[in-house]
């Protein structure tokens, strides 16, 4: 398993609607919005899926980038 | 409360997110911790922090919630105490017996004092003074500088006093004293909850200066008319919060500033009775102008000129220069890119023209501020007047009325302080390896990280005598220095800083230095006597005594900061000075009647910018001039530099925290994808940047953040010292290294 956040910096105008769009991702747990355009996401799910995860992510539309700031890819988190 | 492993790693990674992007971090309420306030010890924003200290040694970190960060700290504020503790500590005096090649070896404090002040010594009794120099820095104490400075220029008879501050700040405090007369702005922080206008130029604010940042992003977001203008070559976090990014080619904003300026003439936008009463007009050579000369000069810049320079599209220029002179309040905010700059000085003067044409000063939110990159350069540096051609509180050395004040106040024979301006940075390091300065005691930096032209720059530390202050083992200048002495690091020893908008704060000391160490201050104050000193010159008992005679020393001139004591200062979370009585609450609004106790209550005008002759500021005609190194067929690109926000400086600091460690562990260059697709270059490719100087290799990352044309290395990697590309090219009248252009060949290493 991995724990992991990151932070998805969007378009000014649509950070809501990235926002709205992002909670239908079971995988994640949102941590609001940020400065106007940042949202911060934290995963947690296989690591080998988080790759996908992050990918899905950035393909959003109005999503600019979707930068990793944490990840811990322990075995056994519990 | 049960808290699974799972939930704290959780709760831990969304810290690290909300951190890195200036959102507060509160630490847990704990009975048994005592909380101390203090300054962060980073960036030139000045947060206030409270350290929580349990049985002796501190334990934890928050914001201050009254001070102006309003309990933000960035991700490196939030995780500065694991630094204290690093084993990377230094923690006894060392020297080099032998020379250079010699090992350094553990000596007691009264050997490596001794060994230091006899080079000293023999050095100014053969050589004579100004065969001794100091080289100082943004982060020192300012009671560390002050007594630094007055050891050197009256102690010891050398104006050879210096400091890193020369690398990024010198071209500010430049613009500021030709145009207003006196250094440091007159804008505060508080501007940026009341512009409708942001101007950011040469400032990536997000990463270097993320706690502002976030203020400024708030402001946007509760008014969502506030317009953001961002000019810089990359396409970097600040720029998404603009409306618009002028996104010019390197060193080409010159064309830009004098373009806008013509546009707002043009466009009628100007505020004739501002300039009428407040301006007097110069060109290069000192000669006086008028309204229409200038207006004269600025009509070659037309948009279409600007735009075959900058990149800058016409109708961009005409906007930009609209709302600019528009908006109900333009806040300028400014950092390297304008200051590392053979023309810094100048890039400062057309700044501060246009918010003078425009009449956009001296009310909340309209002002120029320039942001400052260490802790203390401002207050600790600047003020003190701890560089070559300056002494306290604004004057000159080359002024003889300026050193014979400053004669009297240090009870000094008249003619003690050498009327010669001593060697700015680059000459300085140049007469170290020439053999014209002997000696050199540098505090509190890593000059062998940071000069440009490493190559040639660090023969100067080889060639010289080198004592110096450090707090970490990791340091680059430790490998020539022949005398090492380590310090007390931040909240374990006591002193003022001063940030970028003239607040002054107590950096409290929370601990005992560690085992081992001593405060920076006793050290240079014992130095000094042993090398010889007359101890009635540096006799202080403690930090507090230097700080009382540098406030009474302000009290008769245009830095007034006599109020502010260190009583005031620890019950309170900063004050911004002028402050002249221990009643005054500190200045907002500088140079501003009603705000400002130095303006006459019965002045004319709402404005006086009375550090100038007849209180008027100067409109400077600066034509635009290339960089020192533009691009060339031969050597293609132009290579920028600058911080990544997870790490300061020379990451001999943030270097020590691993989750800073982990974000950025090496350097790199960001390559254009047009450049990398034609040079067939993928991310984490092996890329070689050759420049007239040296050639290294950087993993690619292939982005669009550099338009096409323009490549860019972080700094902060000792293991790639990105420096050594550089030329040393200087500003002509502030001496600064223009760190942010140089041409290069990029190619994939074979």
């Amino acid at each position: 398993m991995a724990i992991m956040s990151f932070i998805v910096n969007c378009d000014l105008e649509h950070v809501q609607k990235v926002f709205d769009t992002l909670e239908s991702f079971e995988e994640l747990e949102l941590h609001g919005i940020h400065n106007g355009y940042q949202i911060v996401a934290v995963g947690d799910m296989e690591a080998d899926k988080m790759e996908e995860v992050m990918a899905r992510v950035g393909a959003i539309e109005h999503v600019q980038t979707c930068e990793l700031s944490y990840v811990n890819l322990e075995d056994e988190i519990d | 409360m049960n808290i699974s492993r799972r939930d704290m790693i959780k709760g831990t990674a969304a810290l690290v997110a909300l951190t890195a992007i200036g959102v507060p971090c509160r630490a847990k309420a704990n009975n048994d911790v005592q909380w101390v306030k203090s300054v962060c010890r980073y960036c030139g924003t000045g947060c206030g922090v409270m350290i929580g200290v349990k049985d002796g040694k501190a334990v934890s970190i928050k914001g201050d919630p009254n001070n102006h960060n309003e309990g933000m700290l960035c991700l490196k504020g939030a995780l500065l105490i694991p630094v204290i503790y690093t084993k990377d500590r230094l923690t006894s005096p060392m020297i080099r017996r032998n020379g250079k090649d010699s090992p350094l070896e553990s000596v007691s404090w009264d050997e490596a004092l001794d060994f230091a002040a006899a080079n000293f010594k023999k050095n100014i009794a053969e050589f004579g003074p100004a065969s001794v120099a100091y080289y100082g820095s943004g982060q020192a104490l300012t009671e560390e500088s002050y007594l630094a400075n007055k050891t050197w220029k009256a102690g010891f008879g050398s104006n050879n006093v210096d400091g890193n501050p020369r690398l990024c700040m010198a071209s500010a405090v430049g613009g500021y004293t030709t145009t207003f007369g006196k250094d440091e702005p007159m804008g505060t922080y508080t501007d940026i909850d009341h512009a409708s206008c942001f101007f950011i130029i040469g400032s990536n604010t997000s990463e270097a200066h993320p706690v502002l940042f976030r203020r400024i992003a708030r402001r946007k977001q509760q008014s969502p008319d506030v317009k953001i203008i961002v000019v810089d070559p990359r396409r970097t976090n600040t720029s998404r919060i603009a409306d618009i990014h002028l996104a010019f080619k390197a060193g080409t904003d010159l064309a830009l500033l004098n373009g806008m300026a013509r546009e707002i003439f043009r466009q009628e936008l100007d505020d004739y009775r501002f300039i009428e009463n407040h301006a007097i007009f110069k060109d290069n050579e000192g000669n006086n102008h008028t309204l229409a000369s200038y207006k004269a000069f600025l009509d070659k810049y037309t948009p279409e000129y600007v735009e075959e320079i900058t990149g800058i599209p016409a109708a961009q220029v005409v906007e930009v220069s609209r709302i600019f002179a528009e908006s109900a309040n333009t806040l300028s905010l400014w950092c390297m890119g304008i200051n590392q700059r053979t023309r810094g000085v100048w890039a400062n003067n057309l700044l501060h023209n246009l918010h003078l044409i425009t009449g956009q000063i001296g009310r909340p939110g309209a002002s120029p501020l320039s942001l400052t990159g260490q802790p203390n350069a401002c207050g600790g540096v600047r003020d003190t007047g701890s560089l070559a051609h300056l002494l306290p509180a604004g004057r000159v050395v080359e002024n003889p009325a300026h050193r014979a004040e400053m004669e009297d106040y240090w009870k000094v024979p008249r003619g003690t302080i050498a009327p010669k301006m001593g060697l700015h940075t680059i000459a300085l390091f140049e007469a170290m390896a020439s053999g014209a300065v002997k000696s050199v005691f540098i505090h509190c930096t890593n000059p062998a990280h940071t000069l440009p032209h490493l190559n040639k720059h660090t023969e100067g530390l080889k060639t010289a005598f080198v004592a110096m202050t450090e707090c970490f083992g990791v340091s680059e200048t430790l490998k020539y220095a022949d005398v090492v002495f380590p310090a007390a690091f931040w909240c374990e020893a006591e002193g003022v800083y001063g940030c970028t908008e003239r607040r002054y704060a107590l950096v409290k000391k929370a601990i005992e230095p560690l085992a081992g160490t001593r405060p920076a201050f006793e050290i240079i104050r014992d130095f000094a006597l042993r090398a010889g000193v007359n101890p009635a010159l540096v006799s202080y008992n403690s930090n507090k005594e230097v700080w009382d005679e540098w406030r009474t020393l302000s009290k008769s001139g245009p830095y007034n900061f006599y109020g502010i004591t260190y009583d005031r200062l620890e019950k309170e979370s900063g004050i911004k000075w002028p402050c002249p009585s221990e009643d005054h609450p500190g200045t907002d609004l500088r140079y501003v009647r009603g705000f400002d106790p130095l303006v006459p209550k019965d002045h004319p005008h709402r404005v006086m910018f009375y550090g100038a002759p007849n209180n008027k500021a100067t409109i400077f005609l600066r034509p635009y001039m290339p960089p020192f190194e533009p691009a060339d067929n031969e050597y293609p690109f132009v290579l920028t530099t600058g911080r990544v926000i997870d790490h300061w400086h020379t990451a001999t600091m943030t270097g020590q925290v691993p989750e800073l460690q982990k974000a950025f562990p090496s350097a790199f260059v960001e390559i254009n994808p047009e450049d990398a697709a034609k040079l067939n270059i993928v991310n984490g490719d092996a890329v070689v940047l050759e420049t007239r100087r040296d050639k290294m290799t950087f993993p690619a990352r292939v982005t669009d953040t550099c338009m096409p044309g323009l490549v860019f290395c972080p700094f902060f990697d000792k293991n790639l010292l990105v420096n050594k590309l550089f030329h040393d090219a200087v500003d002509a009248a502030s001496k600064e290294p223009e760190y942010k252009i140089c041409a290069t060949k990029v190619y994939k290493q074979a």
